[in-house]
C-alpha cells in the first residue's frame, strides 16, 4: 500500500475547513466598533470557488506524491494566498452590509487558521522538494505581487492599508528609526562581539570576565534591562545635560540600543569563539611551517576558517535586534514598536509586525545562503558546530 | 645538509627525544621509523622550529638554524602532513601558491609554476586548479601537498607520514611518483613513517627510533646485514630482508652469462619480484630482458641470495 505523506494531507484537509468556518472574516463598519462576524462564502461570493478549487488541486497534488506535484503545491498555495488577499479587499465594496468610508474587513479566525495550515502545506512540502531555489523565487513574486497590488490601492479593503493610511505620515520615519537603529546597534556589536570573541578563546581571564557578565545580562528580560539602564542614563543626562544631544537621556533610543547591543554582542561572541576554536589546529601548525607570520596566519587562515561561524552568529543577533528593535518604542525611541503597542487594534499591530517579520526573514535567509555560497563550507561542518556553540 | 647535535627535548619530567644525533647528507632521503610516540615526528617539527627544542644544535648547511629567521629556514622547508592540511578555503592553485605568494612572486610566475607543479604530480590544470580540497579525493589530495611542498623549489623536504592517510593501491602509487620526482630534484627529505615497508622502499638512510633514541642509523642494506641491536631485528622482523630486496633491479645484477630458463623477467623489475616468480614458476633462474625482449642476462637465486652482501663490498 502507498504510504501517504498523512501529515502534509491533513494541513491541506485544515485549510479547506478554515475556508468554510463562518467566522472567516470581521467585517467593521468604523474603525472602533463591535466585529461583525462573516463567512468566507459570503466575503468571497464566486472568489470563494476558486480558492476552494484551488485547495482542492493542492490535495490531489499532495496525494500524487510526486516531485513536481510538491513544486505545484507549492505554487498553488501560494496563488491561494495572493487571490484571498486581492478578493477579500475587492469584496468590501459588494457586502450587502451598511458602510462608511472607515469600513474595513480585518482577518478573522477562520482566514488565521487558513493561514497557518496553508504555510504548514508549504514548509511541509518544501521538505520534498530539491530544487533549492524554487520556494524563495515564488515566495517573491507572490510577495511583489502584494505589494504591487498594495501600492495599486488594491488592497485598500483590508484593515492594514486603512490603518496605514491614518499612519501614513508617521509611517516611513518610523520604519526608517527602526532600520537605523538596528544597523546601529549591530555595528556596535559586531565592532565589539567578533574581537571579544577572540580574546575569549585566547584567554581563560577573559572568558570568564565576559561570559560572567554575558551571562547576568543574557537572564535579565529585555523590558527590565532597558528599565534599569534608564537609570544611568537619567544621571548622566542631569550631571551632563550637554550630553543630551548625543542621545544620552532618559528616554529616547539610548537606553533601548545598548541593552540591544548587549544582547546581540552574546550570540557574536559566542559563534566567533566557536569559529576561531573550531579551526582545525593542524591548519595553524601548517601555516606556520611554512614561513607564514602570525598576523598573515591570523588573516590568511584562521579568520576565513572561522568566517562561516562568525557570519551564523551576526545573522542570529541581526534576526534578534531586528525584532528587538520593537522595545524601543517603549521608551520614545521610536520604531515599528509603536504600532505593535497599538493595543486597541490587531490591525495596527500587524502594520508594525509584517515589516518585522520581512526583515527578520530577509536577514535569516540572505545571511543563511551567503554562508552556504562559500565554497569551502561544503560538508558544512563550521556551520553546525557553530550552532552547537550556542 | 642538515646535522642534528645531541638534540632533546623534555616535556616536564617526560623526555621526548633523547641526545640524538644525526647527520643527513644533502639530496638524500632520511627516514625516522619508529611506533608512535617514539619522538620521530617531534624530531621532524625541531627541525622547522616548530617545537623548540630544550638543547642542543641544529646545523642547516653548516650553520646553526638559531641563525635563521624563522620564517625564512620554514619557507626553505617544504612540509607534508598526513592529516590533509591543505587550506580548505584556498583552491588548489592557491594552495600550492601559498609559499611562493610569501616570497612575493609575481602573477606570471607564480601560474608558470602552478602548472608546472601539478603537472609533475599528475593532475590536470584545467580539472584541478580551480577545485576546492573538499572536492578532491585522498590520494589526489595528497598529490597537491607534495606539490604545495616543492611550489618554492626548497632545498629540504619534511614530510611527517605523508601517504599514512590513503589507501595501499595510492599509496604505492604515491611512493613511486614520489621516488620518480626525488630522483629528478634530488632534495634532502626528512620522512616520517611507522611502516617499515615504506621506510625500506623509501629511504637511502633509515633512522630507527625508540622512546626518544636514536636506536640505528644507517642503509637498509645495513641494517639487515650488521645490525645487532635486538630492538631494531624485532622492529623490522625477519621478512623485512625480503622487502629489500624490492630495492634492486633485475637488471642490475643479470650477469652476460647464457641465459638457459625458459622463464623471462623485465630488467626494470625488481628482485622481490624476480624471487618471487622464481618460487611461483619453480625454477631456480631468470632470463632477464629488456624493454624489446631481448635477453640482457640472467640471474640465479644464488645472485639474490647475496646481493646485499656483494652491493656493501
Amino acid at each position: 500500500m502507498k504510504r501517504y505523506n498523512k501529515t502534509i494531507i491533513v494541513l491541506v484537509l485544515i485549510s479547506g475547513v478554515a475556508l468554510v468556518l463562518p467566522q472567516f472574516m470581521y467585517f467593521k463598519k468604523l474603525r472602533i466598533v463591535a466585529n461583525e462576524i462573516i463567512s468566507a462564502l459570503f466575503c468571497l461570493g464566486d472568489a470563494f470557488y476558486i480558492v476552494m478549487g484551488l485547495i482542492f488541486i493542492v490535495l490531489v497534488l499532495v496525494l500524487l506524491d510526486k516531485h513536481w506535484a510538491y513544486c505545484a503545491a507549492e505554487l498553488f498555495c501560494c496563488a491561494a494566498f495572493v487571490l484571498l488577499l486581492y478578493y477579500e479587499s475587492q469584496s468590501l465594496e459588494s457586502l450587502p452590509l451598511e458602510k462608511t468610508e472607515f469600513s474595513r474587513l480585518s482577518f478573522g479566525p477562520g482566514m488565521w487558521l487558513w493561514l497557518a495550515s496553508t504555510a504548514g502545506v508549504i514548509i511541509k512540502a518544501s521538505e520534498r522538494v530539491k530544487l533549492k531555489w524554487w520556494l524563495p523565487l515564488i515566495i517573491s513574486i507572490s510577495a511583489l505581487l502584494i505589494a504591487a497590488l498594495a501600492v495599486e490601492g488594491r488592497l485598500d479593503g483590508l484593515a492594514v492599508m486603512k490603518e496605514y493610511y491614518s499612519q501614513k505620515s508617521m509611517y516611513l520615519e518610523n520604519l526608517i528609526t527602526h532600520i537605523t537603529i538596528t544597523l546601529g546597534v549591530m555595528a556596535a556589536a559586531i565592532i565589539i562581539g567578533v574581537p571579544l570573541g577572540y580574546l575569549v578563546q585566547k584567554s581563560k581571564a577573559a572568558e570568564k570576565i565576559t561570559f560572567s557578565i554575558i551571562n547576568i545580562t543574557e537572564t535579565i528580560p529585555g523590558i527590565s534591562f532597558i528599565a534599569l539602564l534608564m537609570i544611568p542614563f537619567a544621571l548622566l543626562s542631569t550631571k551632563y545635560p550637554e550630553l543630551r544631544q548625543f542621545g544620552i537621556k532618559q528616554f529616547g533610543a539610548g537606553p533601548a540600543c545598548v541593552a540591544l547591543t548587549f544582547y546581540a554582542v552574546f550570540p557574536i561572541v559566542h559563534n566567533t569563539r566557536a569559529g576561531f576554536k573550531l579551526v582545525d589546529g593542524n591548519f595553524v601548525e601548517v601555516a606556520k611551517a611554512m614561513g607564514m607570520s602570525g598576523s598573515t596566519i591570523f588573516f590568511k587562515i584562521m579568520l576565513p576558517l572561522a568566517f562561516p561561524a562568525i557570519i551564523n552568529g551576526i545573522r542570529i543577533a541581526a534576526v534578534y535586534t531586528v525584532t528587538g528593535t520593537t522595545l524601543a518604542s517603549m521608551i520614545g525611541g521610536g520604531g515599528l514598536g509603536y504600532y505593535m503597542l497599538q493595543t486597541d487594534s490587531m490591525d495596527t499591530v500587524l502594520l508594525g509586525a509584517i515589516p518585522v517579520v520581512i526583515m527578520a526573514f530577509s536577514i535569516d535567509k540572505g545571511l543563511r545562503s551567503a554562508v552556504r555560497l562559500l565554497p569551502f563550507v561544503g560538508e558544512k561542518r563550521s556551520i553546525e558546530g557553530a550552532e552547537r556553540g550556542i | 645538509m642538515i646535522r642534528l647535535e645531541s638534540i632533546r627535548k623534555d616535556y616536564g619530567s617526560m623526555t621526548a627525544v633523547k641526545d640524538l644525533s644525526l647527520e643527513i647528507p644533502a639530496g638524500e632521503i632520511c627516514v625516522l621509523l619508529g611506533l608512535s610516540g617514539c619522538g620521530k615526528s617531534t624530531t621532524l617539527r625541531m627541525i622547522n622550529k616548530l617545537i623548540p627544542p630544550s638543547s642542543g644544535h641544529i646545523y642547516i648547511n653548516g650553520k646553526d638554524a638559531d641563525e635563521y629567521p624563522v620564517e625564512k629556514l620554514r619557507q626553505s622547508m617544504g612540509y607534508v602532513v598526513q592529516s590533509i592540511g591543505l587550506f580548505p578555503h584556498f583552491t588548489v592553485a592557491e594552495n600550492i601558491a601559498t609559499v611562493p605568494r610569501l616570497l612575493k612572486w609575481d602573477n606570471a610566475r607564480l601560474d608558470r609554476r602552478i602548472r608546472e607543479m601539478l603537472m609533475m604530480v599528475g593532475l590536470d590544470y584545467d580539472t584541478y586548479s580551480k577545485k576546492y580540497p573538499n572536492e578532491l579525493s585522498g590520494g589526489e589530495a595528497q598529490r597537491v601537498g607534495v606539490a604545495r611542498a616543492l611550489a618554492a623549489d626548497p632545498p629540504i623536504l619534511l614530510m611527517d607520514e605523508p601517504f599514512g592517510a590513503v589507501d595501499p593501491l595510492s599509496r604505492k602509487h604515491l611512493q613511486n611518483e614520489f621516488l620518480k620526482i626525488q630522483r629528478e630534484l634530488k632534495k634532502t627529505v626528512i620522512f616520517v613513517t611507522h611502516d617499515v615497508e615504506e621506510a625500506i622502499k623509501l629511504g637511502d638512510k633509515i633512522a630507527i627510533m625508540n622512546c626518544g633514541e636514536l636506536q640505528e642509523y644507517d642503509t637498509p642494506e645495513g641494517l639487515i646485514i650488521r645490525c645487532k641491536n635486538q630492538f631494531v631485528k624485532d622492529f623490522l622482523g625477519s621478512e623485512y630482508a625480503i622487502r629489500v630486496l624490492a630495492r634492486f633491479s633485475a637488471g642490475g645484477i643479470a650477469h652476460e652469462r647464457d641465459a638457459k630458463s625458459e622463464v623471462c623477467v623485465p630488467a626494470s623489475e625488481n628482485l622481490q619480484v624476480a624471487l618471487s616468480v622464481m618460487i611461483e614458476r619453480g625454477s631456480s633462474s631468470l632470463t632477464v630482458t629488456s624493454q624489446d625482449g631481448t635477453s640482457v642476462g640472467s640471474i640465479s637465486i644464488g645472485d639474490i641470495v647475496d646481493v646485499l652482501r656483494n652491493t656493501e663490498n
